[in-house]
């Protein structure tokens, strides 16, 4: 029976939503953009970081609100980002999707 | 960028720009962050372009960035498109292009004053005698009558022009140059409103005969022959009437424009004042006055009706031939006899304008599906009527922009042609300017027929576009499209008229190629001599002269006879005389009088029909003697050889006839024009008269001779000037230089029309194919054959130019009469031209049909169906 289908996801956009997961409260910009560094090895520049951010906002995927003013940025503000409801499930559904795949070839994945 | 978003990532780039210089050295920090930016930028650029466009009403959206985006769309759209964009800017380029030419000659010839002070104000004075046609001069006696006695024209001047020999200064290098000299009263320029560039104006005493001799340079000749020398004033220069005081030069731009064609050539190189003041019966002086203030022209006219009365009662001279005054102002004289040939002019543009807007409007036509399409989907997504009204004008002005801007290009070559041809009926040609009113003209006439041809041809499509979405298929079946066939025959109809009037010229030109002239054109030329009169002051020097420079060119090989002859034919002058035979047939100036030598009728390759030539014999010994034509012979003795009759025969009015035995009958020249058959001609043995005229017979080209006769005139007396030697066939070209002239214009219009239909038909037909394919495709896979299927194309085309033809026939009819002054042996209603151009035009239709009816056979029904 077809399930009602949640909004495919671009690998980027995986990596990012998992990211924000990850950082819970603190995620902004800089630190999502280390963390993906870190993690995923993956360097984007500030302005791909916010525009796909804006992206997935727009999709209803994540939600942001404008930071308070920082003096650790000469004054200026910050963008705050949290996974939404569906966002969870997008990801949830991405990842269970990917798993089932890759049952059956874990031997020429590499995976024990 | 949003200002938000700017702070957000510009925050973000410095939050890591201070943390990695915390651990890097801040030359690689630097990179980095650079390097960062742009690729941040890119970024945001590139997800800007990726969102999808928007439904209309964004209430942030500047209008400005509404319009710059539907002109990018429009100029893209164009680009999609590009061969049918780079079609509809040709065709609007040479529609508009013809029309911008014509537009500016109708300025400068009709519109634009005249260069003089108030030329509203100048006219012209001239006479009429009872029984001679309107002369255009008056006499010197009459000149001072109207000065004196004239209230309502505040001044008159005159001016004669004609020809005078410059001589070399002693010791000077060059040889003798004839030179055109205008004979001006003091009060010429002043009245004109002419000042002299260096120097001064003649006054009135130098206008006395026993003044000393003064001369005004042209600018042109005081830079050519005297090297624009700035001490050039007080030089004594050599003229043929003796030594002259240079007083001034007149400016680069001077000419003194008192006739129609006097307005094309080169004008005077030099000027000296009247000193002819006698004479009231000798009509030689162009008059121009200058009405007074205030005084209106029908004033002027009955003034000068009423001092023409006063005169004729007053002196005898006009008992026997009254002479009748009138007065037209200059500029319509100047104008008034080209008028015919502009309006023809600008009704051919007009034809080629309307010739390319329907082949432009065919060929919207023709992509009016894919873009009834496209509009369809644009107003489902929800733009309105005036947004797409907005987004068509933004397809077409930029076409109407390109074309115009392409049109002035063609405008200017059209006047670099007529520049170089310089065509005696279009006057002031080199007042032809190319300015703003132009440029004006022609870019707004682009926009208007690109706007015409582009939401005209679209403005049914955009009201029914919504409706049409659906019925898509239907449409592609049905085949019918009145409009773009309407358009074709219109296109042909007009292309035959043209085509009609160039046919009919063309036949006249090659009927002036059979005419029997009398003499030959073939290894003729011909030199104008010019003896001067003071040091050749006897018939026998004169003759003596002529008579070793013809020994001495017959010496050479080449050239087998060589003769003088005091008028050629076709040269443009005239002299005639009376005539008297023993039984009393008389007439007057109705023959014209030749002096030849003795070589003369073979070096102009005339034919002898019976008797003998005028010998050197004659010459030498002063023998009455005479040769007449056939057409005087049949005349005057029809019954029986006009041989040793006797034919008393005198020049001038009142001159006394001597009887003079004929000794030879002449076939008939053709001396006035090759047109006409013209005035019988008396032959006389070589008098010393001028004008002097040396034909030769040879095998030499041009150059040659003109090289050999100048270096034997040289050697015989340096100071005889020689003219260029030109070809008998340049003088028969020249008398139908104005039948030339029409037919090349006429054809280049005609062969553009007919080139612009050749691609218009190919176009619609073309398109008209590839949109019928399926239609085509499944007819074939239905059993069709290959020849059906051209023949339906053929057909189609052949249709619209049947009504076409038809049409363009009956209107080439009502209009050809107006050619009837240049045709030659041709009918206006010629019916053998008319059937050519239609055989012509049924060709070219049918050669545009034939490769897209090739096309239409070779659909493949497969694919042609796999498409639908």
């Amino acid at each position: 029976m077809p399930t009602p289908r949640t909004p495919t996801l671009g690998d980027l956009e995986q990596l990012l939503l998992l990211a924000l997961l990850r950082l819970g409260e603190d995620a902004h910009g800089v630190s999502i953009r280390a963390e993906l560094i870190e993690i995923a090895e993956r360097a984007l520049s500030p302005g791909a970081i916010y525009t796909a951010m804006n992206r997935l906002e727009r999709r209803g995927l994540v939600r942001s609100t404008l930071g308070q003013p920082t003096s650790a940025r000469a004054g200026k503000r910050r963008r705050l980002y949290a996974i939404t409801p569906a966002g969870l499930n997008a990801i949830r559904d991405a990842y269970g999707r990917l798993r089932a795949m890759a049952r059956g070839v874990e031997a020429d994945l590499g995976i024990a | 960028m949003h200002g938000e978003a700017r702070e957000v990532i510009v925050g973000d780039l410095e939050e890591i720009y201070e943390q990695k210089l915390r651990t890097r050295p801040r030359w690689r920090v630097t990179a980095w962050a650079t390097v960062d930016v742009l690729r941040s930028i890119a970024a945001i650029r590139s997800d800007e372009l990726r969102r999808p466009t928007t439904p209309p009403a964004r209430p942030e959206e500047h209008p400005m960035i509404q319009i710059l985006a539907e002109w990018t769309h429009g100029l893209r759209a164009l680009q999609r498109r590009p061969f049918t964009s780079a079609v509809m800017i040709a065709l609007l380029a040479i529609g508009v292009g013809a029309s911008a030419s014509m537009w500016t000659v109708v300025r400068s010839v009709v519109f634009s004053p005249l260069p003089y002070d108030q030329p509203e104000d100048l006219a012209l004075l001239r006479i009429s005698i009872e029984g001679v046609d309107r002369a255009p001069s008056l006499s010197a006696p009459e000149l001072v009558d109207f000065r004196e006695r004239s209230q309502t024209l505040e001044d008159i001047a005159a001016m004669w022009t004609g020809w005078t020999v410059l001589r070399p200064d002693d010791g000077e290098e060059r040889s003798a140059q004839r030179l055109r000299v205008g004979w001006i009263t003091a009060n010429l320029l002043p009245l004109l409103g002419a000042e002299p560039l260096l120097g001064r104006n003649f006054t009135e005493a130098e206008e006395d005969p026993n003044a000393a001799d003064t001369v005004l340079l042209s600018h042109r000749l005081w830079v050519s022959r005297f090297g624009a020398d700035p001490d050039i004033l007080g030089r004594v220069v050599r003229l043929e009437s003796g030594p002259a005081t240079v007083i001034g030069v007149m400016p680069a731009d001077f000419r003194a424009m008192l006739n129609a064609s006097a307005t094309n050539d080169q004008g005077a190189d030099l000027w000296i004042p009247n000193t002819y003041w006698v004479g009231r019966d000798v009509h030689w002086l162009r008059t121009v006055a200058r009405r007074a203030p205030d005084t209106s022209w029908e004033q002027a006219r009955s003034e000068v009706a009423n001092i023409g009365a006063q005169l004729n009662e007053e002196f005898s001279e006009y008992a026997e031939n009254p002479v009748t005054f009138h007065l037209d102002p200059l500029h319509g004289e100047l104008v008034g006899s080209v008028r015919p040939a502009l309006a023809a002019l600008s009704a051919m543009a007009l034809i080629l304008l309307l010739v390319a807007t329907a082949n432009a409007a065919a060929l919207r036509l023709t992509t009016s599906e894919g873009r009834a399409r496209e509009l369809a989907t644009r107003a489902a997504l929800g733009a309105s009527r005036r947004r797409l009204l907005r987004g068509l004008l933004a397809e077409t002005l930029p076409l109407g922009i390109l074309g115009g801007a392409l049109a002035i290009v063609v405008a200017y070559a059209v006047r670099a042609v007529l520049l170089a041809a310089r065509p005696d009926h279009l006057p002031r040609i080199d007042e032809l300017r190319i300015d703003g009113t132009t440029i004006t003209f022609a870019l707004g006439l682009a926009i208007l027929v690109a706007l015409v041809t582009g939401v005209g041809t679209a403005l049914p499509t955009i009201t029914r576009s919504t409706r049409r979405l659906g019925q898509r298929s239907a449409h592609l079946l049905d085949g019918r499209q009145p409009g773009q066939a309407v358009l074709l025959a219109g296109q042909i109809a007009m292309a035959m008229v043209l085509l009609v009037g160039a046919g009919l010229l063309v036949r006249s030109v090659a009927a002036t190629q059979d005419v029997d002239l009398g003499f030959a054109t073939d290894g003729v030329a011909a030199v104008r001599l010019n003896i001067p009169v003071d040091t050749y002051d006897s018939n026998e020097r004169r003759y003596a002269f002529l008579s070793q420079l013809e020994e001495e060119l017959i010496a050479d090989d080449a050239i087998s006879s060589a003769g003088t002859i005091n008028i050629l034919p076709l040269s443009g002058s005239m002299l005639t005389g009376q005539y008297r035979t023993e039984t009393g047939t008389a007439g007057a100036g109705d023959v014209d009088y030749r002096f030849v030598s003795a070589g003369t009728f073979d070096a102009l390759g005339a034919h002898l029909i019976e008797g003998r030539a005028i010998s050197s014999q004659d010459i030498v010994q002063g023998r009455r003697v005479v040769v007449i034509d056939d057409l005087l012979a049949t005349q005057l003795w029809p019954a029986g050889s006009a041989v040793g009759r006797s034919l008393s025969v005198g020049l001038g009015e009142g001159a006394d006839l001597e009887p003079h035995e004929v000794v030879g009958v002449l076939r008939h020249m053709r001396s006035e024009g090759i047109r006409d058959l013209g005035r019988a001609q008396v032959y006389m043995p070589y008098g010393g008269q001028t004008p002097t005229w040396l034909a030769i017979n040879g095998s030499l080209p041009v150059g040659a001779v003109t090289s050999r006769v100048r270096s034997i005139v040289a050697q015989i007396d340096p100071q005889v000037p020689v003219d260029d030697v030109r070809a008998m066939s340049s003088f028969v070209r020249a008398s139908i230089a104005d039948l030339e002239f029409a037919t090349s214009v006429l054809g280049g219009f005609a062969l553009v029309a007919l080139l612009l239909l050749l691609a218009g038909t190919y176009g619609v037909l073309s398109c008209w194919v590839s949109q019928r394919t399926p239609v085509v495709g499944l007819r074939i896979a239905l059993g069709a054959r290959p020849g059906q299927v051209v023949g339906d194309v053929l057909r189609r085309g052949l249709l619209a130019c049947v009504l076409g033809l038809v049409c363009g026939l009956v209107a080439a009819s009502a209009l050809t009469h107006t050619l009837a002054s240049l045709l030659y042996q041709t009918s206006p209603l010629d019916p053998a031209t008319l059937a050519a151009c239609a055989v012509a035009m049924l060709a070219v239709v049918t050669l545009a049909s034939l490769l897209p009816a090739r096309r239409a056979a070779r659909v493949d029904p497969v694919t042609a169906l796999r498409t639908e």
